[in-house]
């Protein structure tokens, strides 16, 4: 059998982010007159309900540009299978080639990980998740996904809603209460304040200027006068006048205030990290980097990344030496995810976390059902995504969605029977412990319309 | 006061009038027209407004020719001397080299011409991850230089050019789309991205027969007979773009309500097929409001006053036959674009800033293999858009280009001139083309090219810091506390410090202030 759960005490995740914590965060990371790095003490007040002591600990994982989701999860012995072999007479996999979940599907071959995990009952596989009346569009299907709106709102993140909710009733931010591992601030982690969570791809780069930086000219300036007499402008202007110069100087003065945690982060890394078991790869890289955060004590509770490159119009396979198209670029790009997967829920077991996660995937749509003329597919809808962590039951959700031509939408598309907001609210509702009506609220739904899916303990 | 935006159209799209007039609007057009537009350059444009009028004002940036003929291709730009191992070394030496060329062109072409250049850079931006071969270097200064040359041109020509960029054949996988292998990336993103918009007007049929409608259209390049697998070692490579009939999607098809007939072998040129249903998306409404919309988002807001999209972009479509020019002159003219809400509040983008820091401190653009990460780590690699859509766009709260590593990373750069050191560059295994460590950081930054010398003197620090205030933030005024700080920092923190180096921690400390990041 795959791997055991290790613990079994498995936390109740109520408490969330303790908005106590925040405010002893926010005012020992302030300046306070003293010298900056010295002074802080990341995680010293981690209080009990922090995500750095017991809280929950979400990592969304988003599959940028389409994956192919028929390629993914394979209806190889459904009742409508033949109709999944007729229009992909290159791409299809057979039976035999897939790793076996339960009735008439199968994972991908290079899937691995994510069959252990389902073996040991930690992944949940969600079918035909979508939305009504979808575009093909990647940039509005994006926004879409990021705001939990069908309109694509610009406006905020259904992360940075849950972000403000945590935060309400406090006056400071802290912006530790979610991470992405992106090089831009993504629409997911809007808020609806002018506040801000971290950004940050390069910890090495998340920094000011050190005092110890080389100084080719001028040897003799302490960057940390410098760095004092900003934050001290920042402090003494004049806010509320215009929204987009707050937004400006709170995300300085948010950056200011966590560069020395960062900092902090790397110097405290345990001797005991691993360092080899994620794949060399920029998700790897990216899982690694939160692994880390996490192990270091990070009282983040969120955590978001992106895996590029699913947008498979043209060679999405080349056919292995027995012709067999279980190669290329798609079977790469799942593999990678596969391993950093893996190596982060080994990780969490090892730190005896892994019962506190939930590892979200998702892609803005899955591709036509068809292949298309060149050695790839064409932009689709409805697709289905992963729900793993040691709370997570596992199983098959959602209805598989029907292969037939009369179900098609929009030129050969999979209908959905799923809509994606009921994910995000089963996870914010039974993992984040929100009521239902606060996860509606942040989700903008009437809760009643989107029942919880139950794939959580 | 009623917002301009709500009273009736004719006063929405009326003109600022010359009565009207004022320094903030010269501020407010410099900034928006002008990347890092100087003092200077605000009150040049103030006083042509004052004494020729508004429309003079906006003529002195929208009439500037700019040919691009200083600006020309570098000798090594056909990737030969790259294959072969010549004197440019490695491939990613000359994407330093692409980018420093780029950004040189940003800091010092006509302002606005430059501005539009990066506008449809990312507006029909193109990739360099599928280009690994030679042709790269063609593809992309075929593609940029179409850019360039149609930043104040016309943007119908633009699109059509871009069907045949050899650099968007290969990103959109338009040189392998054909009637036997359908592929829809070109017909979907040349409808929703390049000139309709999302929300305009087409179906997923559309998608499918505009792409049979662009199929056939092929990348070639002819290799030497003698070496076919080592081209480019002399003169005798072409690239080429045949169209190939039996590749060619001739059925019957229907775009966009209009039925383009079957076609037969002998009816001429075979290009004509894309080119006509290109002229029919053309025909369009939307392909006039959703250009206008992008580039009042561009150079005004993040949402963009629907009535005003509308007659502007009729006037575009209808009047200015797709010319720039006379569709940027009305968004200039309109008193919509100067109103008080619109002001100072669009966050720069990493080119914004790093022109910024060029002009305000005036500089030259850093070497190379400096001016690369530096816009790498603001988040702009110009040959490399996060997405077919381009990078982001500029938006009010919440924007993009400024998440925290970003923010840091601003804070930083402006040491590379004013501390000289390239410390807070990182450098990675995976970025390796030369280390920068090796790199000394530019030395050409003198206080007095900015500064009066009586200004420097430590008696005059009040009207150092007001001169400071107007040089590096013209839209601001720094209150009193600030200005405490800044005098306290000045006379105690930094005493140790001979006045030079205080003047240049002065100016690193506006540069890393909010309103720095503003325009």
């Amino acid at each position: 059998m795959g791997a055991q759960k290790e613990s079994t005490d498995v936390q109740n995740p109520s408490r969330g982010i303790g908005r106590r914590a925040f405010l002893k965060q926010s005012i020992a990371a302030g300046l306070a007159g003293g010298g900056l790095n010295g002074v802080l003490a990341p995680f010293a007040a981690a209080s009990d309900g922090d995500a750095g002591s017991d809280g929950p600990i979400l990592l969304v994982i988003y599959q940028e540009g389409g994956n192919d989701s028929l390629n993914t999860v394979i209806p190889h012995s459904r009742e409508d299978s033949t109709l999944y072999y007729r229009d992909r007479p290159k791409l299809a996999i057979r039976e035999e080639e897939t790793l076996m979940l339960q009735d008439g599907l199968g994972l991908h071959p290079s899937l691995g990980a994510l069959q252990g995990l389902w073996d040991s009952g930690d992944l949940a596989v969600v079918n035909g998740v979508g939305q009504p009346s979808p575009n093909l569009s990647h940039f509005k299907l994006r926004n879409v996904w990021a705001s939990s709106s069908l309109d694509g709102d610009n406006g905020s993140g259904w992360l940075g809603r849950y972000f403000d909710h945590k935060c309400s009733s406090e006056d400071s931010f802290d912006p530790f209460v979610g991470l992405e591992t992106l090089t831009s601030a993504g629409l997911s982690f809007r808020t609806q304040s002018s506040n801000t969570a971290v950004t940050m791809k390069n910890p090495d780069l998340f920094k000011y200027l050190a005092a110890n930086d080389s100084h080719i000219l001028l040897p003799e300036i302490d960057n940390e006068f410098s760095e004092q007499i900003l934050r001290k402008m920042n402090d003494s202007a004049t806010t509320g006048t215009r929204p987009v110069l707050d937004y400006a100087r709170n995300s300085i003065q948010a950056a200011f205030k966590s560069a020395g945690e960062i900092q902090e982060f790397l110097r405290n890394t345990k001797a005991s990290f691993p360092s080899n078991s994620f794949p060399n790869s920029i998700v790897g890289r990216d899982l690694r980097n939160i692994a880390r955060y996490i192990d270091t004590g990070s009282r983040s509770s969120v955590y978001f990344t992106v895996q590029k490159g699913y947008d498979s119009h043209t060679s999405q396979f080349v056919n292995n030496a027995s012709g067999r198209p279980l190669l290329g670029s798609h079977a790469n790009l799942l593999s990678d995810l596969d391993s950093a997967i893996g190596a982060f829920a080994t990780e969490m077991k090892r730190q005896g976390k892994w019962d506190r996660v939930v590892i979200m995937t998702y892609s803005e749509f899955s591709r036509k059902i068809t292949e298309n003329g060149t050695n790839g597919t064409d932009h689709g809808a409805a697709g289905s995504m992963f729900v793993l962590g040691g709370g997570v039951k596992s199983g098959l959700y959602g209805q598989f969605p029907s292969l037939s031509d009369d179900d098609r939408i929009l030129n050969n598309s999979m209908d959905s029977t799923t809509d994606f907001r009921q994910v995000y609210r089963t996870i914010l509702e039974s993992f984040m412990n929100l009521s239902a009506s606060d996860a509606a609220s942040i989700l903008r739904i009437d809760a009643q319309n989107f029942p919880n899916l139950d794939f959580l303990t | 006061m009623s917002s301009p935006l709500r009273v009736d159209g004719r006063r929405m799209i009326s003109n600022l009038t010359n009565f009207e007039w004022n320094y903030d609007h010269a501020a407010h057009l410099a900034s928006r027209c002008i990347m890092g537009a100087t003092r200077d350059e605000i009150s040049a444009l103030f006083d042509i407004g004052r004494t020729q009028g508004v429309e003079a004002a906006v003529d002195s940036l929208v009439g500037r020719a700019e040919d691009w003929g200083d600006f020309p291709f570098p000798d090594w730009w056909d990737g030969k001397e790259i294959s072969a191992g010549g004197p440019t070394g490695s491939i990613n030496d000359s994407e330093s080299r692409f980018v420093h060329w780029y950004l040189e062109q940003l800091h010092v072409a006509n302002p606005l011409g430059a501005k539009m250049f990066k506008f449809f850079v990312d507006h029909v931006p193109i990739s360099k991850k599928p280009l690994l071969h030679q042709n790269k270097w063609i593809y992309f200064f075929q593609h940029f230089d179409l850019c360039r040359k149609h930043s104040l041109g016309n943007f119908k020509e633009l699109i059509h050019g871009v069907s045949w960029s050899g650099g968007m054949m290969w990103t959109l996988d338009l040189k392998s789309n054909s009637r036997p292998r359908l592929n829809e990336n070109f017909g979907r993103e040349l409808l929703e991205l390049f000139t309709l918009g999302v929300n305009g007007g087409y179906t997923e049929e559309d998608v499918l027969n505009t792409a049979k409608a662009f199929t056939g259209r092929r990348t070639e390049a002819k290799h030497p007979e003698d070496h076919p697998y080592t081209p480019y070692l002399d003169d005798t490579y072409s690239i080429k773009f045949p169209e190939k009939f039996y590749l060619i999607d001739t059925a019957e098809k229907i775009i966009l309500g209009k039925t383009f007939p079957k076609i037969s072998p002998g009816q001429g040129d075979v290009s004509e097929h894309g080119s006509a249903v290109m002229d029919h998306i053309f025909e369009q409404p939307a392909a006039g409001t959703y250009l206008v919309w992008k580039l009042w988002r561009y150079f005004v807001a993040p949402e963009p006053p629907e009535e005003l999209v509308a007659k502007l972009g009729n006037r575009f479509k209808n009047s200015h036959n797709f010319e720039i020019r006379p569709l940027l002159k009305d968004i200039f003219m309109s008193r919509a674009f100067y109103d008080t809400k619109n002001r100072g509040n669009q966050i720069k983008d990493a080119a914004d800033f790093m022109v910024s820091c060029l002009k305000n401190l005036k500089v030259s653009e850093p070497e190379p293999a400096l001016t690369w990460p530096a816009l790498y780590f603001l988040g702009y690699d110009p040959m490399d858009p996060p997405s077919i859509a381009g990078w982001a766009e500029p938006e009010g709260v919440g924007n993009s280009w400024l998440g925290l590593e970003k923010a840091l990373f601003r804070s930083n750069l402006p040491s590379l001139w004013l501390q000289e050191t390239i410390g807070f560059l990182p450098v990675y295994d995976d970025l390796t083309y030369r280390s920068i460590r090796d790199i000394d950081p530019p030395g050409d930054f003198k206080i007095k090219n900015i500064i009066p010398a009586h200004l420097q003197e430590p008696e005059n620090l009040d009207l150092l810091i007001d001169e400071l205030n107007d040089h590096f933030l013209p839209f601001h005024r720094i209150s009193s506390k600030q200005r405490a700080v800044l005098i306290e920092g000045y006379e105690k923190d930094f005493r140790q410090l001979n006045v030079e180096t205080r003047i240049r921690e002065l100016i690193r400390i506006f540069m890393a202030l909010p309103e720095f990041q503003l325009q």
